[in-house]
Formats: C-alpha cells, structure tokens, sequence
C-alpha cells in the first residue's frame, strides 16, 4: 500500500487571498517535492508560476525538489516587499 | 544576540532607547522608511504589511550577522513594522554604531537593502479608489 503524510502549508500574501486559507494540511504522498506539493495547488487554486516563488520548509529556506517529511510546515514564498 | 525585530505597535523613532554600547562609535547611521501618499501615480491611503514572522526574524537577524562581519562596526539594529500604517507612519528603522562615518553609512545601507529583498514580509498598498493590491517586488 502507498504510504502518505500529512503536512500543513501556511500562505502569505497574494498566495493567502487566491486560497481565502491561512494554511491547511493535507496529505500527500510520501517522497513528496514541495515543487509537487505547488503543481498539485495550481490545480485547485489560481496561484502565480512557481519560477517566482521561494519555499521554506519548517521556517528555513530550501530548494523547490526538497522532499517533504511527514509533519512538515510548508510555505511557499511570493517576491517579499518589505522597507 | 537578536537585533532584528518585527513590531505591531506605532514605531516613534525619537522615543526609541537605541544604546551606544561603547563610547569607540564615533559614527551614528539611521535610515528610516516611511510611509508616502503615493505610488506609481496612484493615491495611497494606507498601507498593510504581512510578515512570516519566524522566518523573517530568522533571516533578520542574519542580516544584521553579515553586517557585523563584513563592515567595521559596533553594532547594528533594525526593527520593521506590520499591519495597517497610515500615511506618514515608521515603517522601518535601521540603526549602525561605527568608530567612523564611512562603514556607518555602507553597513546601514547594506542592511535595508537585504532586508527589503530577503526576509519575508509583504507590502499591500490601498488606494482612494478603494481598490488595493500586493506589490509584485523584484521577482
């Protein structure tokens, strides 16, 4: 049988309106991208390209084909505006 | 030592209690952002910021790191506000002890300039027309 996880993702920003969604948690497929985890948003909401995005895993920065563990935070990280 | 911090209260820079933490610092640099009536030809009445505040401390904080490394300064701080500011309002401040002027002002700079292209906070402008949108940033 195919193991899953469950991870939570938090939104910000533009990312937090096209969800209406502070965060939710879902359950994925274990060996998981977090580039994945974005195609398979894409298809349930309107979210910009990911090629614009950075991703943070559990409060640090990481790559777009790190793979999610299971209880993961997830965040997918708009172009920042702050000053 | 954490030196950056994100605030939900009004900033007033002239009440801000920022120590000389050694009488070497001849040189004092602060830049200090604040909040205009417009932009990009629209009329701004407000702006909202959001922040992920654990990530954002975090990379802060290691700004204000890489400063203390790479400029010959003393001390540096930065503190950046979120929620709804008005027009006029302290947006962020950014401070820099120095023995002298010049790495005052280059460190100062250094760190507005990462701050506002690396730690996650997000800038939405509301309009007089009503309408309201999230700056895009640099991409």
């Amino acid at each position: 049988m195919e193991q899953t996880i469950q991870i939570s993702i938090h939104y910000f920003a533009g990312l937090r309106d096209a969800t209406k969604k502070d965060t939710e948690i879902i359950t994925i497929k274990k060996g998981t991208t977090a580039e994945s985890v974005y195609q398979h948003l894409i298809t349930k909401y309107s979210l910009p390209d990911i090629n614009r995005l950075k991703v943070a895993i559990n409060d640090s920065f990481v790559s777009h084909d790190t793979i999610i563990m299971d209880q993961d935070k997830l965040v997918f990280i708009p172009p920042v505006t702050g000053g | 030592m954490s030196n950056f911090f994100i605030n939900q209260e009004v900033i007033h820079p002239d009440l801000m209690v920022t120590e000389n933490p050694d009488h070497q610092s001849g040189a004092k640099s602060v830049f200090e952002g604040i909040v205009r009536e417009s932009n990009l030809g629209k009329s701004v009445t407000s702006l909202e910021y959001q922040c992920y505040e654990e990530l954002a401390v975090k990379e802060g904080n290691l700004i204000i790191s890489e400063a203390l490394s790479t400029f010959d300064i003393n001390y540096a701080y930065c503190v950046h506000r979120i929620g709804l500011l008005n027009i006029g309002d302290t947006a962020v401040i950014v401070l820099v002890y120095a023995e002298h002027r010049d790495d005052s002002f280059k460190a100062c700079r250094f760190i507005i300039d990462e701050v506002k292209s690396r730690v996650p906070i997000w800038k939405k402008e509301l309009y007089v027309s009503g309408e309201s949108e999230w700056l895009q940033g640099a991409g």
